[in-house]
């Protein structure tokens, strides 16, 4: 159980004591401090309390009640939902078994027409990377979309 | 799917034993035929934006998440009287409008911005650091500028040059000597387009091919990352950065049914 648990579960005047325990010299003397104001007074964070309020003593959330009709249209988008991504993940299937079916074709025309180029072409390409100037698509663009200059000035 | 498992087994000795050009001289013929082309792309700059039906579904889950959710615990977020509370307030008031449900069990409005105790409105004015959003649509979106690489900025674009001819083609030429497509590509991409691009080639081999009475046409991918094509006259008269669709329309049908696989519609 960390520090933080322990002293949840422990009283303000047991954390005070906590705290008192092989503490820094700065705590040490704020407790004294504290010792000095008199009893009933607490040194520790409001937070804490307030905290431990908030998980402890809060009412828990109320659910949303659906009537009926509510619970018909919930069905309803879900089911729209999923119809509408399914038909768009197929599109983009479709569109991926083309452009790969496209790179087999002028796969086996090359072969076909030259071995050597066809070898050539089979290589693996070593120590692939994706180039630093290559950018990730945002949703709006910068300042300077386009770099005509070319890095040079 | 032969062609495939081809591809996956590892080559060296096995591919001989299929060639069908065997000799020199058929070779050279061969590599006579073949001529090497770059589809070069300038890859989207913004990402789609969400719209119709994906829109509307989406408000309508994260509103029900918004409501299924948490008590949100003001005053350990928030300091008394900070603007930070204010602009929640705010922001709660404006949600509170929203409802998904029957409108008979929606809850009664209570703005909290009003509850406060004096609800004064910000008066420490904070320093507006304003983030700037530029637009999605650019200058040369609005004046059709097909040179412009900064149009179309959710779409791909690709490289079309009007060779000698006069048909709109990717750029593409022929192999000299013992050149490999990727090189004999790059090559003729510099020859024909110039210098001043700064191009990323995929990998050795073809993404499409486009056979001709006399030769075939192979493709090499590449993304464009920096600067612009500056057209060599005699080998391409002009050039334009063109999307699937306007490709479609530019180049000849023959070349389209080749070609129109290899493209993004995206």
């Amino acid at each position: 159980m960390s520090a933080f648990g322990r002293r949840l579960c422990l009283s303000t005047k047991g954390t005070a004591s906590m705290l008192g325990r092989g503490a820094s010299a700065a705590k040490t003397s704020r407790k004294a401090a504290a010792a000095s104001r008199g009893p009933g007074h607490t040194n520790s964070d409001p937070r804490y309390e307030q905290m431990k309020r908030i998980l402890f003593e809060e009412e828990p959330r109320q659910l949303p009640e659906l009537t009926a009709e509510d619970v018909e249209r919930h069905e309803t988008i879900l089911r729209a939902e999923k119809i509408y991504y399914m038909q768009k993940s197929a599109q983009r299937r479709q569109e991926r078994e083309r452009r790969f079916g496209a790179m087999e074709k002028a796969y086996v025309a090359l072969e076909k027409l030259d071995s050597r180029l066809f070898e050539a072409a089979c290589k693996k390409e070593p120590n692939v990377t994706f180039p630093r100037q290559m950018r990730v698509p945002t949703e709006t663009p910068p300042r300077v979309i386009w770099d005509y200059s070319n890095g040079k000035k | 799917m032969f062609a495939r498992r081809l591809m996956v087994s590892n080559f060296g000795l096995g591919a001989r034993s299929f060639s069908t050009s065997g000799t020199a001289f058929e070779a050279v013929r061969a590599a006579a035929k073949a001529r090497a082309g770059v589809l070069l792309q300038r890859d989207p700059i913004v990402i789609e934006r969400v719209e119709g039906f994906e829109a509307e579904a989406d408000k309508y889950f994260q509103w029900l998440e918004y409501v299924s959710a948490e008590k949100f615990p003001r005053e350990f977020f928030f300091k008394k009287g900070s603007s930070a509370e204010t602009k929640w307030m705010e922001l709660e008031d404006q949600r509170e409008s929203e409802w998904y449900f029957s409108p008979e069990t929606k809850p009664e409005s209570k703005s909290l911005k009003n509850e406060t105790v004096g609800g004064e409105s910000g008066e420490a004015k904070e320093i507006n650091k304003a983030v700037e959003i530029h637009p999605r649509v650019t200058k040369a979106d609005e004046s059709g500028d097909v040179k412009s690489l900064e149009r179309k900025l959710d779409r791909t674009l690709y490289l079309l040059v009007k060779d000698s001819k006069g048909q709109w083609v990717f750029p593409q030429g022929a192999l000299e000597g013992e050149e490999v497509l990727h090189d004999a590509a790059r090559r003729n991409l510099k020859d024909i387009c110039g210098k001043d691009m700064s191009i990323w080639t995929v990998g050795y081999g073809p993404v499409g091919h486009h056979e001709a009475s006399d030769h075939t046409t192979f493709f090499i991918k590449g993304h464009i990352l920096g600067g612009q094509a500056k057209p060599n006259n005699t080998l391409a008269s002009d050039f334009k950065w063109a999307t699937k669709e306007e490709i479609e329309s530019a180049v000849s049908s023959e070349y389209w049914q080749s070609v129109n696989p290899m493209l993004s519609t995206v």
